[in-house]
This record gives structure tokens, C-alpha cells and sequence, in this order.
């Protein structure tokens, strides 16, 4: 049996892939408040920090595209308009349900 | 004379108002004469005495007979034009019109066209969600219907099963009470007498207990809130508590009551202890309430690091159909006159599912009913086998602290740390993180930068403050260098970013162990 793969660690990941409906919804929510075309510091926090905690849980998962996506837009997030992040999140958010 | 000029002058603005050229052609098809307008249509080498068409691609074919209309063509310069072929006695005259403003209007109405099919198109579509929408909705309904019902039936199944154990307890502690008296009178009963009292008292707040768990468990099943913590134990332990708590309701049946074990010398395994005795004494429990004559029996084998749990009752068995329901919350069998929450099942398979195995249920109607599953059970390493991980010192006995408010990170270190033998101690932020720390030694420490209420970052500064060594690994999503320099220059000993491999982990905690004298650890 594989240390990484027991079937708790695998239960783990069922369980991981059954919540991307929830995060997709949150990745929605976010990407709605900023779809007017304004951004402010707090809805630049709230976005940056769903990316972060995703982009560490989805790593750990073994889903590197959706962590590197994340970071992608991460690394842009504190000079990022609107008419970046909305189609990058809209692109995550593709790339999360091809994988649900 | 004048008319035929006047005739002229009026031709020639109707021709020059309607765009049109016109070439004409004698019976030969050889061109007799012009309009000076052709060449606005990119008609510029016709000449007089020409073969027409060697000079019109679109005559090609055609005879001085031929009367003809063609729509919609595209002239040299790139014009859409109509063409009239009008043959007489002797001459076929060919007329140029522009056509752009019909080829922009029959253009307008294939759009158009289009459009509408794409309405019709999703009105379709609509109407098919729609109707999916109010199936999904009756289903819900017929489902919230079932919830209602087994709500009710949980209701009062709930209500009894609180009854019994009370009336239990108010019954025998006022029996202690009454002998309490008596004693002071000196004809009260005997000590044996009063602990037998006292032990149904115990007996009954013992199985409260358990149902309240139970209650309490069914509510956190649905937002994932249970969590599985492995660790030491010896099954041998385990089984005589279980055998403890149930042997006495089995007695009182007078139902024989057996546990075989074959889990060979070493039976000290990671496990999650009080879920597996959890789901052992919710099958057992039903196994003994349903069965008024013969047995219940566990068998519980140790195999290649799996624990396999198998018991076997004598009782009424179940149904087919049953059998189908019983997994359900708050589904009882109506018939048997046993009162219960209807939970214990639900509750027990997720957490065998939690624990890595599944629950299988095979019953014959009137023979009994067996309950089976099998879970990982990995053999503790024992400082012999640890060196299979090279590691210097048995990284199990290190008092390890993980920080970290995902939980879905959290839950999936600690069991693949668990998996190579490490048992980590989880907290949920940074505040816990430091207070963990300051009532407790450990080895070791995980911990997340971006946390609520204290962030590793603030963490890492109370400790130097606090002069406390602890050796404090960071793991970050982030990718920020100033965020890795600023946690180096706060004495964190090594920075991993997320994801993080297990295996990093170890080879840091055995650098760890190697300069830490752990070997005092229980």
C-alpha cells in the first residue's frame, strides 16, 4: 500500500473534490462584486485571499493547474484592473469544473 | 426632334438615378454599344466590335435569344449587381443594375433569420430547464416529504430512547437514596446492593451518553465537521471497553455475548480509538436491542495492517427491502416494537468511510444479521522500523504542533503524516498556535503565515519575545519573497511553499531529531 495513497488519504481527496461546487460558488460571488468594472482594496483582499487558501489546498490535492492558475492571478492581484481578473477568475473557474 | 432629345435626356437620367449600364449586342453576340457608366462596376475593356464574352465572364455561353435574369453577381470592382439579359429581333441588350442595397437587405433577413432560430433555439432550451427544474422540484418535494416523516418517527423514537435511561437513573438513585435513609436507621441495604444500584446508574448514563454523541455526530455529518485523529492504541484495550459497556445489556437479555480476537502479539495500531469504539458500540448496541434469544458475537482480525470487524447476531434479521432503508437517518423498522433515533447506522458508516473502509450489511429474515467492514490499521513504528524512513530518532515520538486554518490542508497532513507515523497536534490559527505552545513541549512545529486572528508572521515574533527555540516551520501559499525573508529573519527554521510534500516534511523533522533529544518521549 502507498504511504501517500491510504484510503483515508483517499477519502481526503473525495471528499476535497466534492467541495469545488462550494468554491466555484465563492470564485462566482467574488467575481460578481467586481464585474462593474470597479475594484476596491477590500474586494482586492477578499479576492486575493479565496486564490490563496485555494491555491494551497488545490496543490496539496495534486490539482497543480488550478494552483497555478491561482498564483498567476496572485501575482498580478495588488496591480490588476478588473478587465484582468474578471476573465482570469472566469478562466479558473473553467479549469475547477473541468476537474469536478 | 426635340421629343426624341427630350426622350434621350430622360433616359439617361433614369439610367444615371438607377445605376444601370447596359452593353448591347448584335445577333453574333458582338458588342454594338456601351453606356459610359460601365466601368463604375470595373467593366473597363469592352470595346465596340468585341466578342461580349470574351469581355464579361458572366456571358459566357449565352446567345442573343436568351432572356435572363441573375440576381445577385459580383462585378469586377466588387459591386453585388443584377444582370437583365433582353433579347429583340435583332440585338440582346444586357442590363447593369447595383444590387448592394438588396444583397444588404437579404443579408438583414438571413440575420434576422438567424436570430430567430436561436430564440426558438433557447426558448427550447428554456423550456427543457424549466421542466427539469420542476422535476428536480418534485423530488425535492417527495424528498422533504420522507424527511418530515422520518423527523416525526425520529421524534418520538428519540423521546423514548431519552425515557428509558432517565426513568432508569431517577428510579435507582432513589433507591440509594431511600437505603441512604434507611442506613441511618440501620435497615438499609447492603454495599454490594448499592453498587449495583449505582452501576445501572452509570449503565444508563452511559448509553445517554453514547445517544447524545450520536445526536451530536449526525449533526456535524453533513458540514464534514467530523474529523478522524489517529492514534496509538492497543486493541486489546480497546476491545475489553467495548466488551465492558456491552456485556451488561447483554446479561440482562441473557443473550450469550462473545468477542474472538485474532490480532496476533503486537496489536498496537494507529487508529482513531473513540471512532472506532463509537462504531462498535452503535453496531453492537443494535445487535443486542434486536436480538432477544441466542447471540451477538464480534470477530475482530489483524491482517496485513487491516482490522477486520465482523458481528453476528441471532436476531429477527431484516428484510430485503430494509435493508435498502436502513443506512437512512432516522429510518426505523416499524415492526419491531424497538425504540431508537435511527441514526447510529448513518452516523457509523460515514465514520467507517472516515476511517478508510466500508460498511457491508447481509441479513436472512428470521436467521440474523451480519455487519462487517474493514479499516487500515498501520502497526505503530517501533524505533527498529522508523529506520525505514532513515530516519535518526522515531519520529513518532515527537510532540509535533501543525497551524493551519484550512482545513482541508490540515485534515490531509495529518493523515498523511499519520500514514508515516507522525501524529501531529492540529490548532486552527495563530493565537491557538501560541498557547498550544506555551502550556506544551513540542518538537515540532507546522505552521501556516496567512492565519485569522494571529498570523504566523506574529507568531514567529512572540516567540523570539518569548525566547522560546521551538523549531518552526513555515508553509505558505504565497510566493512573496519579503514574506519568506521576513519569517527567516524572525527565526523560522525553514520555509516550504504550498503544496508541500509529506516527504519534505520528514527529512526536515529528522534534521530536526537528529540535534533534539526526543528519546524521553512516551
Amino acid at each position: 500500500m502507498s504511504l501517500s495513497e491510504s484510503p483515508q488519504v483517499k477519502a481526503l481527496k473525495e471528499r476535497y473534490k466534492a467541495s469545488f461546487p462550494e468554491k466555484l460558488e465563492l470564485l462566482r460571488q467574488r467575481r460578481e462584486a467586481i464585474a462593474d468594472g470597479h475594484i476596491s482594496s477590500q474586494q482586492r483582499m477578499q479576492v486575493n485571499e479565496v486564490l490563496h487558501k485555494l491555491a494551497g489546498s488545490s496543490g496539496m490535492y495534486g490539482y497543480h493547474e488550478i494552483s497555478a492558475s491561482c498564483r498567476e492571478i496572485m501575482a498580478e492581484i495588488d496591480v490588476a484592473d478588473t478587465s484582468f481578473l474578471v476573465p482570469k477568475i472566469t478562466e479558473l473557474m473553467l479549469l475547477i469544473e473541468r476537474h469536478s | 426632334m426635340v421629343e426624341v432629345n427630350l426622350q434621350q435626356q430622360i433616359n439617361a437620367q433614369l439610367f444615371d438615378k438607377l445605376q444601370l449600364a447596359y452593353i448591347c449586342v448584335d445577333s453574333s453576340m458582338i458588342v454594338v454599344d456601351i453606356s459610359d457608366n460601365l466601368s463604375s462596376y470595373g467593366y473597363n475593356d469592352i470595346s465596340i466590335g468585341a466578342k461580349v464574352e470574351d469581355c464579361v465572364d458572366f456571358m459566357f455561353g449565352f446567345d442573343a435569344q436568351t432572356q435572363l435574369d441573375l440576381p445577385m453577381i459580383e462585378s469586377p470592382s466588387g459591386i453585388t449587381i443584377a444582370v437583365s439579359l433582353l433579347p429583340s429581333d435583332s440585338s440582346l441588350m444586357v442590363l447593369i443594375s447595383n444590387a448592394s442595397n438588396q444583397a444588404e437587405q437579404r443579408q438583414l433577413l438571413q440575420q434576422k433569420a438567424n436570430e430567430n432560430e436561436l430564440l426558438v433555439e433557447r426558448q427550447e432550451k428554456l423550456l427543457h430547464q424549466l421542466e427539469q427544474a420542476s422535476q428536480q422540484l418534485e423530488f425535492k418535494n417527495q424528498q422533504l416529504e420522507e424527511a418530515s416523516r422520518l423527523q416525526t418517527s425520529f421524534l418520538s423514537g428519540v423521546s423514548h430512547e431519552f425515557r428509558t435511561p432517565l426513568t432508569s437513573i431517577i428510579g435507582y438513585t432513589n433507591l440509594v437514596e431511600q437505603s441512604l435513609k434507611s442506613s441511618a436507621d440501620k435497615k438499609g441495604c447492603d454495599p454490594e446492593q448499592k453498587a449495583g444500584h449505582l452501576r445501572a446508574v452509570q449503565r444508563s448514563s452511559r448509553h445517554l451518553l453514547s445517544l447524545v454523541e450520536n445526536l451530536l455526530d449526525h449533526g456535524k455529518l453533513d458540514s464534514d465537521e467530523i474529523v478522524v485523529r489517529p492514534k496509538e492504541i492497543d486493541l486489546v484495550e480497546l476491545f475489553q471497553d467495548v466488551e465492558l459497556l456491552l456485556k451488561p445489556l447483554s446479561d440482562t437479555k441473557h443473550v450469550e455475548f462473545n468477542i474472538n480476537l485474532d490480532i496476533g502479539d503486537s496489536a498496537v495500531v494507529l487508529i482513531d480509538d473513540s471512532r472506532l469504539k463509537q462504531c462498535l458500540i452503535n453496531i453492537l448496541g443494535n445487535a443486542v436491542k434486536f436480538t432477544d434469544h441466542g447471540s451477538v458475537s464480534l470477530t475482530a482480525e489483524l491482517l496485513d495492517e487491516f482490522l477486520s470487524i465482523r458481528v453476528e447476531d441471532t436476531g429477527p434479521g431484516i428484510s430485503a427491502d430494509d435493508l435498502e432503508k436502513i443506512r437512512l437517518p432516522f429510518w426505523q423498522a416499524a415492526d419491531t416494537g424497538k425504540a431508537g433515533t435511527g441514526l447510529g447506522l448513518t452516523i457509523t458508516e460515514r465514520i467507517i468511510e472516515l476511517l478508510g473502509g466500508k460498511l457491508e450489511v447481509s441479513s436472512v429474515l428470521g436467521e440474523g444479521t451480519q455487519v462487517s467492514f474493514q479499516i487500515p490499521a498501520p502497526m505503530v513504528v517501533t524505533h527498529e522500523s522508523s529506520k525505514a524512513f532513515n530516519s535518526p530518532q522515531p519520529l513518532s515520538n515527537m510532540a509535533v504542533l501543525l497551524a493551519e486554518d484550512d482545513h482541508d490542508i490540515a485534515d490531509l497532513m495529518v493523515m498523511m503524516m499519520a500514514d508515516r507515523g507522525v501524529h501531529l497536534t492540529h490548532v486552527e490559527n495563530g493565537a491557538l498556535a501560541l498557547e498550544a505552545m506555551r502550556s506544551n513541549t513540542f518538537d515540532f512545529v507546522l505552521m501556516d503565515i496567512h492565519m485569522p486572528i494571529m498570523t504566523g508572521h506574529e507568531v514567529l515574533v512572540a516567540l523570539q519575545q518569548e525566547n522560546n527555540s521551538t523549531p518552526v516551520v513555515i508553509m505558505s501559499a504565497s510566493t512573496v519573497e519579503a514574506g519568506r525573508v521576513k519569517a527567516e529573519n524572525l527565526g523560522c527554521y525553514d520555509y516550504l511553499i504550498k503544496p508541500v510534500d509529506v516527504d519534505d516534511v520528514i527529512e526536515i523533522m529528522n534534521q530536526v531529531a537528529m540535534n533534539t533529544d526526543i528519546s524521553h518521549r512516551p
